[in-house]
């Protein structure tokens, strides 16, 4: 077995980060109501818990508005408060 | 006046005319009030996603309309007594757009066609007498111009015959 001599300069990582385009400013007609489960719950993990700004790419515009539309919907049983993993 | 928006959710068991009976009962309230309601809605039974007064299902309703804030608190109070309720929700809207009722075109063509010319004749003559009142302003204008410029060629006649004569003795001294 010949030995590969590892080289002493270390290659520097490279990140590749998709740009992130808030989906609400993408689309005007997109709303953000609490009433609709199926575009708020790209913003919920699955344990129940909102996915930070950082994460979704929203803006902070419509990050407050999916944070309020969550809550409201958690208030009429929506969407979960706190999802169990089965 | 503000427009809300209701969430109720009713007992698994309740059936549907009782649901319009409450229906029936808050929009009497809400007329009292001198408000109106928008929209209705029913979503049907569906399962919760945490456990409401030991249920784990209930049937959505949702009410748009349009009151005084007062009309809130008697709403309340009605639902309060109501036990087929499990849930409710207030929302204040900030827009509600109708959705449209009837189709937008109910004129006939000829009435469209004649409507098209009238707005077109009323448009032209407006554009006419505009035009003409511009002509008229900009003439008035160059005239104020002219007159503006003898003045002030006046003014300097005057000004160098004043400073002729203050020239004047000092050469003489």
């Amino acid at each position: 077995m010949k030995r590969v001599k590892t080289t002493t300069k270390r290659k520097k990582k490279t990140f590749y980060q998709k740009t992130k385009i808030c989906r609400f400013c993408a689309d005007p007609n997109a709303e953000i109501i609490y009433r609709d489960f199926n575009t708020l719950k790209h913003f919920v993990t699955d344990r129940g818990k909102i996915i930070p700004r950082r994460i979704s790419g929203n803006c902070a515009k419509h990050q407050r508005h999916v944070t309020r539309a969550i809550k409201r919907a958690r208030v009429v049983s929506i969407m979960p408060f706190v999802s169990s993993t089965q | 006046m503000r427009i809300y928006e209701l969430c109720l959710i009713f007992h698994n068991d309740t059936t549907d005319e009782q649901q319009d009976e409450m229906f029936q009962s808050i929009a009497d309230i809400i007329a009292q009030h001198s408000g109106s309601v928008l929209k209705t809605e029913k979503w049907g039974k569906k399962s919760f996603k945490f456990v409401i007064k030991k249920q784990s299902k209930g049937h959505y309703c949702f009410l748009v309309f349009e009151a005084a804030t007062a009309a809130l608190k008697e709403i309340e109070r009605h639902i309060m007594y109501n036990e087929s309720i499990l849930r409710y929700n207030f929302v204040r809207l900030e827009k509600f757009v109708a959705p449209p009722a009837e189709p937008v075109c109910t004129e006939t063509k000829v009435e469209a066609e004649a409507k098209v010319e009238t707005e077109a004749k009323v448009e032209t003559e407006a554009k006419v007498e505009t035009e003409a009142k511009v002509e008229t302003k900009a003439e008035v204008e160059t005239k104020v111009e002219a007159e503006v410029k003898v003045d002030t060629e006046a003014e300097n006649g005057t000004k160098t015959e004043s400073v002729d004569v203050e020239q004047a003795p000092a050469t003489q001294e």
